[in-house]
């Protein structure tokens, strides 16, 4: 495991001409899994994570001279790869418009089409489930049960209250729940 | 009373009846409750009998030896325990079935992706590639004259060797002169100039060598229209055309 | 550093001279001028930075030389071998490119291929041209 600078010193560097792309290779070096993973569990495939990875991180280059350093660099990056995943999906449902079944079974469709999908077991279950849920609502999910991360946080990633938060995330559980135990 | 307006309004939509209790609290709490409440949390945590039960409050207490150095350390430490336990705790208690489950990884990444991530990133950003000049010391230079050496090594070390071999991979290295040429092409924007002095027999070798089916290829090449031959060529003479439907016909039947 | 270029293009120069000797003819070096107009359209069309040409050539000129020492007799077997090549590289491709540019290697070193045949198309055109002329005037 190598070391990681601290944010701070990242930041500085970054601000700096000279040290800007090392500055940069080493946030995304930092960042990269938890992002990726995020972006992932959005989009089901990897080459659209892959896409959303880089064009988010081309937002990251151009954007963080500006970032205000109020809240923590992780919680900014959270932010604009949410962002960058819900476009993406909104734009993907768009394309495939022509067909007028739930857009929820495309991604469903996609997961099922992985080469080590097995319906039986329960964390592919649980993916299934999981796409069943409006983005937004499945992002909350997601960041919860998986990234662990506080309501608190959690509100500034996804512009929306506390309270909205914790409520979304309860119906999540309750929905993904029903899913695994019922279908 | 109703500090926002609108939650006003939703209620005056969903319950009117609510309204004349102008949000009345009838719950009662300790004075100077809010004021002491932080203090009295922390006390909580650490003091084994809490503050406000202690009856007898002497000044002659102790405390152990470094107490207060290690308070605040303490004290993080149980809120970090106990804000990692809330996402844990809460979802047990929303579903059991849930908890159980587990975060088991089920994607898959190709190899070796997040270590080039950075770079192809990094790539992207940058601005496209100034023109490299044969005196530069860019990296891609380097690598260049490094795969001129290995390759003329090799053709040498080939061609002294083993003069009857001749079917081996033919592969033209990268040579320093061609990335120059290149170069040059660019920052002239002289493709098309530099295509029209290529002979056709270097094409005709180049595309062989790709594997290509040259032929075929012109064929395949879009028609010219200035080539199309004239009415004229086509019916040379109606009689022949006539003759020759007649003998079609001729060898259909004794088929 | 310069001088050390300076050696070693000086040294190569005469290697290659050597090579040129002992070669009755030497098809790689008429090959360079179209060598060159490929990476300049190449570099042109993919828009490629210094970071990823530094990764894509080495990588292209193993494909390049997969692609070349395919042999066989058959039309479609020799198909099927070019088509698993490519997809082999693909991957990488995609890796040092992404996705989107990667599919177009594969279209504009089609089209590339296509602009030299237009090209010989041309000049078989012009010559057979310049022949009826001269006949014509005869």
């Amino acid at each position: 495991m190598s070391e990681h600078l601290d944010d701070k010193e990242l930041l500085f560097q970054f601000k700096n001409e000279a040290t800007r792309e090392s500055a940069f290779t080493r946030i995304i070096k930092k960042y990269q899994e938890k992002i990726y993973w995020h972006i992932r569990r959005m989009v089901v495939e990897h080459e659209d994570a892959n896409d959303v990875m880089q064009n988010m991180f081309i937002k990251v280059w151009k954007n963080l001279e500006n970032f205000r350093e109020d809240s923590q660099l992780y919680t900014w990056l959270y932010r604009i790869a949410t962002n960058e995943s819900l476009t993406f999906l909104e734009q993907q449902k768009k394309r495939a418009s022509t067909s007028l079944s739930d857009e929820n079974s495309h991604l469903a469709s996609r997961l099922q089409a992985d080469k080590h999908f097995d319906g039986n077991k329960l964390e592919w279950k649980l993916q299934l489930a999981i796409q069943q849920l409006p983005e937004k609502q499945r992002a909350v999910f997601n960041l919860r049960y998986y990234d662990e991360m506080p309501y608190a946080e959690m509100s500034r990633v996804l512009d929306t209250s506390e309270g909205a938060l914790k409520a979304s995330y309860h119906h999540a559980v309750k929905k993904v729940e029903d899913y695994i135990l019922n279908r | 009373m109703f500090n926002n307006k609108d939650i006003l309004k939703e209620l005056q939509d969903i319950s009117p009846a609510l309204i004349p209790l102008q949000q009345l609290n009838v719950f009662t709490v300790p004075e100077n409750y809010f004021t002491n409440f932080s203090e009295i949390v922390l006390l909580e945590m650490i003091a084994e009998t809490p503050a406000f039960l202690s009856s007898e409050v002497t000044n002659t207490m102790e405390v152990p030896a470094g107490y207060f150095d290690s308070l605040a350390d303490t004290i993080l430490a149980k809120i970090k325990i106990t804000h990692i336990q809330s996402t844990a705790e809460e979802l047990k208690e929303l579903s059991p079935a849930l908890s159980a489950t587990g975060n088991d990884n089920v994607f898959t990444v190709p190899s070796r992706y997040f270590e080039d991530l950075s770079e192809i990133i990094l790539g992207q950003v940058k601005p496209v590639a100034k023109i490299v000049e044969m005196r530069s010391h860019s990296s891609f230079m380097r690598y260049a004259v490094a795969a001129v050496i290995t390759g003329i090594m090799g053709l040498s070390l080939f061609s002294v060797l083993d003069k009857k071999n001749v079917e081996t991979i033919e592969n033209t290295p990268l040579t320093a002169s061609i990335i120059n040429d290149a170069n040059k092409i660019l920052q002239t924007n002289s493709f098309d100039k530099v295509l029209e002095t290529v002979s056709e027999d270097e094409i005709i070798g180049y595309l062989q060598k790709n594997g290509q089916d040259v032929n075929a290829a012109l064929v395949a090449a879009s028609v010219d229209v200035n080539e199309l031959p004239s009415a004229d060529d086509y019916i040379i003479n109606e009689d022949a055309l006539n003759d020759f439907l007649k003998e079609l016909n001729i060898k259909d039947y004794s088929n | 550093m310069k001088h050390l270029l300076l050696i070693i293009t000086f040294f190569l120069s005469g290697l290659s001279a050597l090579q040129a000797q002992e070669r009755d003819n030497d098809p790689a070096k008429k090959e360079q001028k179209i060598q060159a107009l490929y990476i300049a359209y190449m570099s042109r069309e993919l828009k490629l930075t210094e970071v990823e040409a530094q990764k894509f050539w080495p990588v292209h000129s193993q494909f390049d030389s997969e692609i070349r020492s395919v042999r066989g007799e058959e039309e479609l077997k020799k198909q099927q071998e070019v088509l698993n090549i490519k997809k082999r590289y693909q991957d990488r491709f995609i890796r040092i490119l992404g996705n989107d540019r990667a599919n177009d290697f594969y279209r504009k070193d089609a089209e590339f291929r296509k602009k030299l045949v237009e090209r010989l198309k041309n000049m078989r055109q012009q010559n057979s041209g310049n022949k009826r002329m001269q006949m014509n005037r005869n």
